[in-house]
């Protein structure tokens, strides 16, 4: 995708969200509270800024468009694999949050390590399986005894 | 002067030296490695600093800030490759120096370049910051609504290289910032009827978030097309740390830092330029000034002087906005006041009345940090350029899990943790689409200020709006916002036109 395309994504998404908050503002906000300025005021100038810049970058985006003066990306697009691992590791962070009160800090932690750093490109298992064992003993009892946390034992285990 | 003997037995205790040389070590080692960053490294090192005493957690985010600044040297020189932006005018001379087989000297000089920079601009910091919060006493709110937004359009219009982005991100931050309760009425404003989101979106959260999740994510893409070497470095040849600076080249540099350092206090004073910018500006002016400018590019030494004491030297003046008026002048003091606020700390000219003892604390802190910087920079040399032979595979799996476990920690809340990685997924399609993230933090931190000075001086005014053009400084300052808007939006235009006729 080339940057004036991505720029006319972005300005529509920012448009949007303006949108957006101008639309929930009425029943998110009182009125009240101010000289001049209400409760609702200071959001909702923001908001209407955001929207005017946001249709500017869209007008902008779509203009260079038009006259295909926008410039190429400075590297190659990640492609649908890029994208793929980028939720991959979103996912694995959800995963880490749901799991950390069930599991614990020391299994939810090995595995998280073991499955991001096969996504970040660990081949071997001195890179992938030998972090993953020793990382979290050691974070667990630095935040133990250095910072007096206890983290997440798990329920599943009692 | 009754300050100087309790500010010491405030700043020389053993935690703080420790903590700040912990953060020093850590700030080199952040800093060595492209891909990981220094606002980075404050943001994960914020959580640890909850169970700390104010001064302690300054010591360890100072460190952090000194050292990542230098450390983005390491890289700069050795695979040229700044791990920093700033370090990219080291980049230059350093890798070529390197290439003639004196990468020691060059990390050396480096070393020396960014200590000599912050010890003079720690002095200025003492020299400056003490005036500017007397004059800043008079200060209501107009005159700091003035400089919230003096502060903030300056941010958003140069950080990004494109003005509306850079715009959008900064009213972002402050729109972000309006989440939670009125500051000033109590009430909730877009909370959407999510108890957890009554106190605000937390600032750990959107930090770690915005900072760390975002670029491990903008590098996990990059991992899956390999378009990102498993070794951060190949091959460095035997010791990357051998060679040192005799005392004539040091000497013969000394002039270039002495022009390097005032250029970094004044950039680092003004917000939103920042140490990159510093760097550029001494890097160029050394070369004017140069005897031997044809050697600039090819190996010069004091061209590595000159840029490294200018983006060192960054490092204590942006400081003094942030502690004489409460307004941070890059992202790296904006996670600080948003450090000090968890402690209780608001800084501005009240606190050099209120907390003199603390301040002068912070003052020695400062340079005793900067004294620590060139002993452990010296000391651990060998052991800093081998952060480049460190697997990514190994090294960003345990940074995501210090970003979750952090946020976990210091907030206590899963909603934190879910929010740090929305807020990472919302900064990754920020920087695909070029929107600069730091103008969203500031915006963020600096949205409160701007508007309960707004509100409060039209309390205080009965609604009269002439209040911020009446008086003298707010409305100079309003002008100078004006003028910087114009200038930049005139130039962007001449740009825009230049680029179509051609």
């Amino acid at each position: 995708m080339r940057a004036s395309a991505r720029d006319l994504v972005g300005g529509g998404a920012v448009t949007a969200l303006a949108v957006a908050v101008l639309v929930a503002l009425p029943s998110q906000a009182d009125d009240t509270g101010g000289a001049i300025v209400t409760s609702a005021s200071f959001p909702t100038w923001l908001a209407w800024a955001l929207l005017v810049l946001g249709i500017a970058w869209t007008a902008n985006a779509a203009g260079r468009l038009r006259r295909g003066t926008g410039e190429a990306d400075a590297e190659e697009p990640a492609g649908w694999r890029g994208t793929l691992w980028v939720l991959a590791a979103i996912a694995a962070g959800i995963a880490y949050a749901v799991l950390l009160p069930l599991i614990g800090f020391m299994i939810a932690s090995a595995l998280l390590m073991a499955v991001l750093s096969l996504l970040y490109g660990g081949r071997r298992w001195t890179t992938v399986l030998l972090p993953a064992v020793i990382l979290p003993p050691l974070v667990y009892y630095f935040f133990r005894y250095a910072m007096v946390v206890f983290l997440p034992s798990g329920t599943l285990f009692g | 002067m009754e300050t100087i003997l309790p500010g010491i037995e405030l700043a020389f205790t053993f935690s703080n030296i420790l903590l700040a040389v912990v953060g020093l070590a850590v700030g080199i080692f952040i800093g060595a490695i492209p891909g990981l960053n220094v606002p980075m490294a404050v943001a994960l090192a914020l959580p640890f600093t909850f169970a700390l005493t104010p001064l302690s957690a300054l010591a360890l985010l100072i460190g952090i800030y000194k050292g990542g600044t230098y450390g983005g040297s390491i890289s700069a020189v050795l695979i040229n490759v700044p791990g920093t932006p700033a370090a990219a005018a080291t980049a230059a001379d350093g890798h070529a120096l390197a290439r003639q087989g004196k990468a020691g000297k060059a990390l050396r000089m480096s070393l020396f370049a960014s200590v000599v920079g912050e010890i003079i601009a720690d002095i200025a910091l003492i020299a400056l910051a003490i005036p500017l919060a007397a004059f800043a006493l008079n200060f209501g709110p107009a005159e700091y609504f003035a400089v919230g937004v003096f502060a903030l359009t300056i941010i958003g219009l140069v950080s990004g290289g494109n003005l509306i982005k850079g715009l959008i991100a900064g009213t972002a931050g402050v729109l972000l910032a309006t989440v939670g309760l009125d500051p000033l009425i109590g009430v909730e404003r877009l909370t959407f009827d999510i108890r957890a989101l009554s106190g605000g979106i937390d600032f750990i959260a959107l930090i770690i978030g915005m900072f760390a999740i975002a670029e491990l994510l903008i590098q996990v893409e990059r991992s899956a097309t390999n378009r990102i070497s498993q070794r951060i470095a190949e091959d460095r040849g035997d010791d990357p740390a051998a060679g040192r600076v005799s005392r004539a080249e040091f000497r013969a540099a000394f002039p270039a830092m002495l022009r390097g350092t005032p250029i970094g206090i004044f950039i680092g004073a003004i917000p939103g330029l920042g140490s990159a910018v510093a760097a550029y500006l001494s890097y160029g002016l050394s070369k004017r000034f140069s005897r031997t400018p044809d050697q600039y590019g090819k190996g010069a030494i004091d061209g590595v002087a000159a840029a490294e004491s200018a983006n060192n030297a960054v490092c204590s003046s942006t400081m003094i906005p942030l502690l004489a008026l409460g307004v941070p002048g890059d992202v790296i003091t904006a996670i600080m006041l948003g450090a000090l606020t968890i402690h209780g700390i608001i800084p501005g000219p009240a606190l050099f009345d209120q907390q003199a003892d603390l301040i002068t604390g912070l003052f020695i802190l400062m340079a005793l940090t900067s004294i620590l910087h060139l002993v452990v920079g010296w000391a651990g040399l060998r052991v800093f350029v081998r952060a480049l032979d460190l697997p990514r595979a190994v090294l960003f799996p345990a940074v995501f899990l210090v970003c979750l476990i952090g946020t976990y920690v210091a907030t206590s809340s899963f909603f934190a943790v879910y929010t740090m990685l929305g807020v990472g997924v919302v900064g990754y399609l920020m920087l695909k689409v070029g929107i600069p993230v730091a103008p969203l933090l500031i915006g963020f931190i600096l949205g409160p200020i701007i508007e309960v000075k707004l509100r409060q001086a039209l309390l205080i005014s009965r609604g009269d709006i002439t209040v911020f053009i009446t008086r003298p400084i707010s409305a100079i300052l309003l002008l100078m916002t004006l003028a910087v808007i114009v200038t930049i939006i005139a130039q962007s235009i001449r740009n825009a036109r230049a680029g179509t006729k051609s």
